[in-house]
């Protein structure tokens, strides 16, 4: 017995040691189903949240003038789609207020307080939670195109997860053809402003400029809002599909503004989606 | 234990400098070489008398908040631990026998610029290195990687030796 205890003695630095280094593997591989995680130790609980929340009042203070004219750009858009609406021909009532007019997204305007664009698996924070109606899975644009989606609130804070993380999956569309592809995001190969599409089949006619857009399949994005413009096109002879990098529309270490997506009638869409 | 006032601002400090100072600086495409994490140098800096446990337990709670500020738990715990653990075992690359006083803090001016960058750098490349491979989990690209930690190993050295001068030197 007295020589156990020596030996702890002898070793109680290692044995300390491994005893940190354990709990901090721990964390290391469990975070993606942790509840500490997910609940208390991350980047949108309230202590970290509201630092950098004063960290972006003070720096947002430099870039008034730039938010300002993208919000003007984006006013002059939608005032064109608003004023220019394209005529009803044959149609002698539109009805309003009606169930057939239901709205189906619903758009709420946040600010993003703090981006991270040059590490491997990037973040944002955005400065609503759950008490402005912010819940897990819903999706965030921004004045151009798609950001991320949601994985992690607080009561007034969330976490975000932008497209330029490698967990980070979506299906598209290629505007011209209709065709799907799936969004990937290799940290090694892609910088903050460009990606990967992969699984179009390689007959698909796609040219540089192409448009890739949401497809509304998830019910996390309506159809149609842009993610970006093809920059490069490589075919993959193996697999018989295309690699396409495309760049993005958002410029994601200029983040200000964006808009959580809010969709009325996913509990629907998701019993069917679940529904095998 | 010798906690005074000055080893509790340099650790609220050092979190402040890396989060809201490196982590937000922008350039552009090439901004994944100019990310050090220059936090293990708190621990790095510590007197020699400075016991294991209280290193240890030090590294932890730096390497914990650190990382729920980055959003990446226990990844940088993990490295810092290890770092912490190795100091004096890096010591050895700038002397075999202790030839410096156990009272005085490990900075540049108290060991000399050439200990400093010899004993710095090479822990501060061990962080690096350590850092993008977990972060990876695999070898891959190991090249690149291994360009990237020495390219943000010499900016965070750079990055020290102007905190140093600015918050430490005396005339």
């Amino acid at each position: 017995m007295k020589n156990i205890i020596l030996l702890i003695q002898k070793y109680r630095n290692f044995i300390f040691f491994l005893f940190l280094e354990i709990i901090a593997l721990f964390f290391l591989f469990s975070s993606n189903n942790n509840y500490h995680h997910y609940n208390y130790l991350s980047s949108s609980n309230r202590f970290s949240a509201s630092l950098h929340h004063f960290h972006y009042n003070l720096s947002t203070y430099f870039s008034l003038k730039e938010i300002n004219e993208e919000l003007l750009i984006e006013n002059a858009k939608l005032k064109n789609q608003l004023l220019n609406k394209e005529m009803v021909v044959g149609q002698k009532f539109l009805k309003f207020n009606d169930t057939t007019y239901q709205k189906n997204y619903f758009f709420k305007e946040v600010r993003v307080i703090n981006s991270q664009f040059k590490f491997f698996k990037n973040n944002l924070i955005i400065n609503s939670g759950t008490k402005s109606g912010v819940s897990l899975k819903m999706g965030l644009m921004g004045t151009k195109g798609i950001l991320g989606i949601v994985t992690n609130t607080s009561d007034h804070y969330s976490t975000i997860r932008p497209l330029i993380n490698p967990d980070f999956g979506l299906k598209v569309l290629h505007k011209k053809t209709n065709s799907w592809g799936d969004l990937e995001w290799i940290p090694e190969k892609n910088n903050f402003n460009n990606i990967f599409i992969k699984n179009i089949p390689i007959y698909t006619e796609v040219k540089e400029k192409d448009l890739f857009i949401t497809s509304g399949a998830e019910g996390i994005f309506p159809r149609g809002i842009r993610v970006g413009r093809v920059e490069k096109v490589s075919k993959n002879l193996e697999k018989q599909t295309l690699l396409i990098k495309l760049k993005l529309e958002e410029d994601f270490s200029k983040l200000n503004v964006g808009f959580i997506v809010k969709n009325s009638t996913k509990k629907e869409l998701n019993y069917h989606l679940e529904d095998k | 234990m010798n906690l005074d006032y000055k080893n509790i601002l340099w650790f609220l400090g050092i979190i402040f400098i890396q989060i809201f100072f490196i982590d937000a600086l922008d350039f552009g495409k090439l901004s994944s070489f100019f990310s050090p994490v220059i936090i293990s140098f708190f621990v790095l800096k510590q007197r020699l008398n400075t016991s294991m446990f209280q290193l240890l337990i030090t590294a932890f709670f730096l390497g914990i908040i650190i990382d729920i500020f980055r959003n990446s738990l226990g990844l940088n715990t993990a490295i810092i631990l290890l770092v912490a653990y190795l100091k004096p075992t890096f010591l050895y690359f700038i002397s075999s026998n202790e030839d410096f006083e156990k009272e005085l803090e490990l900075n540049m001016f108290n060991i000399g610029i050439v200990r400093f960058l010899l004993f710095f750098g090479v822990s501060i490349f061990f962080y690096h290195q350590l850092f993008f491979l977990l972060e990876q989990f695999s070898f891959q690209n190991f090249f690149s990687l291994f360009l990237k930690s020495l390219i943000n190993t010499i900016v965070a050295l750079l990055f020290l030796i102007f905190l140093q001068y600015i918050f430490i030197y005396k005339k």
